[in-house]
């Protein structure tokens, strides 16, 4: 898992993240070859697991996640059949960002988009004028 | 890159065929839109007469880029529905440039790009740190639509992402080099056509084979976050990502250029159009992101949703679809992104700084030089594998959220101050740059934007300056001679 490498804690803030995985470098000459399955859990022990995905594909995109903690672990298997041993563990632990830091910004975006609605919707009026002058000047 | 995914939808055989039907009709279609082009009036801002159809088109079309239909949905996937309403509020930016471009039109009806009038408004300074932001950005949105033209390719046909990229690269450069923005607005036209009826039968299909209901309880069950309405990364974002709208259509001279385009009357109209066509298109996709769980989906990256999600449910003739549906939309921001910055390069650079009694041939043939230069640097950075579509776009969104007040305010206000815009540019970049890198890809355009409004405003304040608008209205003698004021 995540290349690999062994046991990893990843703090994340954010509701989502990329896994991906490599087999070993003799195997790695046909990777597709093998086919995959990647499995996540709420106990580092697997009791709760569930499968998330099966196929060639040696990456997966996982969204929406709550905050908490999941581990995800990985294992390939040969076209004749044979699996091989599960990946260690990843441990993701999600903590999403301080709302009172995510409100403030809203509210600096929603300050600078009515200045700008203002400014431009202004600046059209009085150029409407502006245009109308200048066609009676000419 | 290309090794993560292993299924397509499509076999590589049919892959190419596609490929090269879609790439030799739009060369052959620039070659022939290109011999309107009698000179480089004719060629960098097509006569100057483009119609109300055409200039709604290309507005539209150039809009639905690669981003609009490959991270739209990634925007769904990340910050759920709050991220698909944050990305369709782009529109936005588009419905206030319609009065923008008007007046664009007025005050300079011999405007060429978007660098003479930050270069005429608040003078040399500005404008070099302006041109900075305006090609960094240009060059990021070539880099991730090249990149998405891989990507499509290996998702849907398992074209090697390298191959793919190279050959829609090549074939924009072609037709853009022939034709100008002749070729460019007359290819956008049946490129939004397409784009239209594609999204249209791709969405009756997806809605059929989509239960809401399902969809609904597969999402609260397995991606809750998606559902929720104080999702700190999504609440930040919404006014990101509409600022981030603001400031890439405000700055770049993509816009700029089909606003002294069109003929005197149309650019607001035909730009609040180009807006309203565009609307659904990222609600549609955005939705499809929603359903990715029900659909079985595997996604070896958040970018690669769309064609997947497409193909999954349409089976491979809506895969053909679709990968016609999506060159199109590349194509058609592609070529528009290589004619508008070589103009900026080859305007405000080559016959501004380096050649000023440059020869209509010599520009010409400069120009036909940067946008080979320009393709080839684009095809270098996509080979090095920068990162996913959002980061690598993303990262240029301070820079263009600080241009949007200098640009704005220059724009309608008479007493706007070329310092305050210098420094406004270049401290919103700044600070933009820092929450970029320190709270995350969501709030650069947010807080490059603030702090660019706030410096302009003070500016203003401390120290307004006069300005005659007559002054941008450099006469087609001082374009020819190259003056520089």
């Amino acid at each position: 898992m995540a290349d690999g490498v062994d046991v990893e804690r990843i703090d994340s803030n954010a509701p989502h993240i990329i896994l991906t995985w490599s087999i070993s470098e003799e195997d790695e000459r046909d990777p597709a070859a093998f086919s995959y399955r990647l499995e996540r859990a709420a106990s580092p022990d697997f009791s709760d697991s569930r499968m998330l995905y099966e196929g060639r594909d040696r990456a997966s995109f996982r969204a929406g996640l709550a905050e908490g903690s999941y581990f995800y672990r990985v294992r390939a298997t040969d076209e004749a059949g044979n699996a091989g041993v599960w990946s260690r563990p990843l441990h993701l632990e999600v903590a999403y960002q301080s709302m009172r830091l995510a409100l403030s910004l809203f509210a600096v975006g929603a300050v600078v988009f009515l200045a700008t609605l203002v400014l431009i919707i202004a600046g059209a009026r009085k150029d409407r004028c502006e245009a109308v002058e200048q066609e009676e000047a000419t | 890159m290309n090794g993560a995914h292993e299924t397509a939808v499509l076999s590589p055989q049919i892959g190419w065929f596609l490929l090269a039907i879609l790439g030799v009709l739009w060369v052959i279609l620039g070659v022939l839109w290109g011999k309107k082009a009698k000179n480089m009036d004719g060629y960098m801002v097509a006569g100057r007469n483009v119609g109300l159809a055409l200039g709604a088109a290309t507005a539209m079309a150039t809009w639905v880029t690669s981003n609009t239909t490959m991270l739209a949905p990634q925007f769904a996937l990340e910050l759920g529905v709050w991220g698909m309403l944050a990305y369709s509020t782009a529109c936005f930016g588009l419905f206030l440039f319609a009065p923008m471009a008007r007046r664009i039109r007025r005050l300079m009806p011999n405007g060429l790009t978007s660098g003479d009038f930050i270069r005429l408004r608040y003078g040399r300074p500005t404008w070099v740190v302006f041109l900075a932001i305006s090609l960094t950005y240009s060059f990021a949105w070539l880099v991730t639509m090249a990149m998405a033209g891989g990507l499509l390719m290996n998702a849907v046909a398992g074209i090697p992402f390298a191959w793919g990229m190279t050959v829609i690269l090549l074939v924009c450069v072609l037709y853009t080099l022939f034709g100008g923005l002749y070729a460019v607005i007359g290819t956008d036209f049946v490129q939004s056509i397409i784009i239209l009826i594609g999204v249209v039968f791709v969405g009756a299909v997806i809605y059929q084979r989509i239960d809401f209901d399902v969809t609904y309880a597969t999402v609260v069950a397995e991606q809750p976050a998606m559902l929720y309405v104080l999702l700190p990364a999504a609440i930040i974002a919404f006014f990101n990502n509409m600022l981030f709208g603001f400031g890439e259509v405000f700055h770049n001279n993509v816009w700029w250029s089909r606003a002294f385009a069109m003929r005197k009357g149309v650019p607001a109209k035909a730009y609040m159009l180009g807006g309203l066509f565009w609307l659904p298109i990222p609600i549609a996709v955005g939705y499809v992101a929603l359903s990715s769980d029900v659909l079985g989906i595997n996604l070896p990256r958040p970018d690669m949703l769309g064609p997947l999600a497409a193909a999954e449910v349409l089976g491979a003739a809506g895969a053909v679809v679709i990968f016609v549906v999506l060159f199109c939309s590349l194509a058609s921001s592609i070529d528009s992104l290589l004619a508008a910055t070589s103009d900026l390069l080859t305007e405000d650079i080559y016959r501004k700084a380096i050649h000023p009694s440059a020869t209509e041939g010599n520009v010409r043939t400069a120009s036909i030089a940067i946008i080979i230069g320009l393709g080839f640097l684009t095809w270098l950075t996509c080979m090095l594998n920068p990162g996913t579509l959002a980061q690598v776009l993303f990262a240029s969104g301070p820079l263009v959220g600080s241009a949007i007040w200098p640009v704005a305010a220059g724009l309608f206000w008479r007493r706007s101050n070329p310092a305050g815009a210098f420094a406004a540019m270049v401290l919103g970049s700044a600070c933009g740059l820092y929450a970029y890198f320190t709270i995350g890809w969501y709030s650069g355009a947010l807080v490059g934007a603030a702090v660019s409004m706030v410096i302009t405003l003070g500016a203003i304040v401390l120290a307004p300056r006069d300005f005659d608008w007559k002054s941008l209205n450099e006469s087609n003698e001082e374009l020819r001679r190259g003056t520089i004021r």
